[in-house]
């Protein structure tokens, strides 16, 4: 039995002028102790699955099972289920870190002591005893998302969703936050996670969903969506303009694929199967040439490139992401 | 970051039982007592406000205002008060809805419901919690009333009564805020 399963499900805001399908017969299933990446661009119904799947928004139409129990007709079951981490860190800024576990604790029904050592421990696995007599208030980004993640897993949940669980953070705590997130993981917790970060997806998920306008256009592992891009192309970016030409007749020698020419930015890509042996030759014919070299590399497609040629439009974070990333 | 120990076995309850709405909602009222103590800004301007009303009506517009066709300022006061008690408490829709407002945009409205608790807890929380602040304001309001020369003039148990019906009042106002 898989651990979470989607069928058909549909759901359309409407507002007085317009209505929009936010989810349009989406079918998932998860099965039990893995994760799901659910990968797609802004507006393209992630949180709205992962809403409906919390028991916060109902259907219009198809069903949603956790742990074969129905959101819509077992909710109070459903919701002692699962653990949910939002897109916000949703913790009382008023109470410390520790009183803010031990609420969840108590809401989820644990007795009072039970409530607090099961805090207590929560804290030390978060990296979070120090600050945990100081109000939320002045925690950092990174400090409150990771209590948020532990209140979601006070009741040891078999089945977890987090929300783009590392948006808004700086480099180092998200990384710190993925491997929280690892761990848990290799517990055997089901996972469904939603990013637009497809690094993120990469890492931590074992199989990716790329939905779009609420429909489910790809799926399976990130090697199997990259593959289904295509392999290893050539990328080459020489130092005059006016080589380009010439650089071209070379690819042209190696590889039996169209050449793309990008003028403007002297870059060349060519798809090639030969991996670091061709690119070899190819360095050695350019210099032969006198073609000047500014950048040549070997390059595998990301889940950018399954991005853009699944959905035709760019991932509006990636640039953000590889800007930050350099940054850092 | 510590090793990860294997957690011992704390599930809660059974799953699917019910939850108790009592329990919920008193750990949800301890929440909103909490917060009281550290935002003190809150707390002040909840009381500040309806003490300067009092000053302001007493002292400043009081002596060019008759009542029952007596100009005596002593009289003015007594009849201020009553209204005075019964406008506070009604404004305390206010900061309320707001902390509601605050609580469903951060998320904490959102993570509250997707909890195996009552339905009704993240409000019975709210509004019992909001009640007992107002409780507090009322007494504020009353002792600063007799600085300015409003008494009680009928039994204990009358003064009681009254002061169960304008915190009735609140509680029935604190629901219109929902």
């Amino acid at each position: 039995m898989a651990a979470v399963e989607l069928a058909g499900l549909t759901k359309v805001f409407r507002s007085r002028r317009e209505s929009v399908r936010a989810l349009d017969g989406l079918d998932l299933a998860i099965p039990e102790g893995t994760v799901l990446g659910l990968l797609g661009p802004n507006g393209s119904g992630k949180t709205t699955t992962v809403r409906i799947l919390a028991t916060l928004l109902d259907a219009d139409e198809g069903s949603a099972r956790v742990l074969g129990h129905d959101v819509a007709r077992e909710p109070d079951i459903v919701r002692s289920l699962i653990g949910l981490s939002g897109q916000f860190s949703a913790v009382d800024e008023n109470l410390t870190g520790r009183e803010n576990l031990w609420m969840f604790g108590r809401l989820y029904g644990l007795p009072s002591s039970q409530a607090r050592d099961r805090a207590a421990e929560l804290l030390e696995v978060f990296d979070l005893s120090e600050a945990a007599e100081r109000t939320t208030k002045d925690y950092s980004g990174g400090m409150k998302r990771r209590l948020d993640l532990a209140g979601a897993l006070v009741a040891q949940p078999r089945v977890l969703f987090l929300d783009e669980p590392t948006t808004g953070l700086d480099p180092k705590s998200r990384i710190e936050l993925w491997e929280v997130i690892r761990r848990r993981v290799r517990e055997g917790v089901t996972l469904l996670l939603t990013t637009q970060y497809l690094e993120e997806a990469d890492i931590l998920a074992d199989n990716i969903a790329v939905i779009d306008q609420g429909r489910v256009i790809a799926e399976g592992t990130a090697d199997l969506l990259k593959a289904s891009v295509g392999g290893e192309r050539i990328e080459v970016v020489v130092h005059e303009a006016d080589q380009v030409g010439v650089a071209a007749s070379v690819l042209r020698r190696h590889c039996e694929d169209d050449v793309g020419i990008e003028e403007r930015h002297r870059r060349l890509t060519v798809a090639s199967s030969g991996g670091a042996s061709v690119l070899v030759s190819i360095i050695r014919d350019l210099d032969a040439e006198g073609v000047g070299i500014d950048d040549i590399g070997l390059r595998r497609p990301t889940l950018d490139d399954v991005f853009l040629t699944l959905t035709g439009h760019a991932a509006e974070r990636a640039e953000a992401t590889d800007t930050r990333r350099g940054a850092a | 970051m510590t090793a990860t120990t294997t957690p011992p076995q704390v599930r809660a309850e059974t799953p699917g039982a019910k939850p108790s709405a009592v329990a919920n909602g008193l750990v949800l009222v301890w929440r909103n007592l909490k917060r009281l103590p550290r935002q003190p800004d809150m707390v002040v301007y909840g009381t500040i406000q309806p003490i300067m009303f009092v000053v302001l009506f007493a002292y400043v517009f009081g002596g060019s205002i008759s009542v029952g066709g007596s100009n005596d300022p002593r009289v003015y006061r007594e009849f201020l008060m009553g209204g005075i008690f019964a406008e506070t408490m009604a404004f305390a829709v206010a900061s309320s809805s707001v902390g509601l407002a605050d609580d469903m945009k951060k998320g904490l409205v959102d993570r509250f419901r997707s909890l195996p608790i009552a339905r009704s807890a993240v409000i019975t929380g709210r509004v019992v919690g909001d009640l007992v602040f107002n409780a507090f304001v009322l007494v504020v309001l009353m002792l600063c009333g007799l600085v300015v020369g409003w008494r009680i003039h009928s039994t204990v148990a009358e003064a009681a009564l009254a002061v169960f019906i304008l915190l009735l009042f609140t509680f029935a106002m604190l629901w219109v805020a929902r």
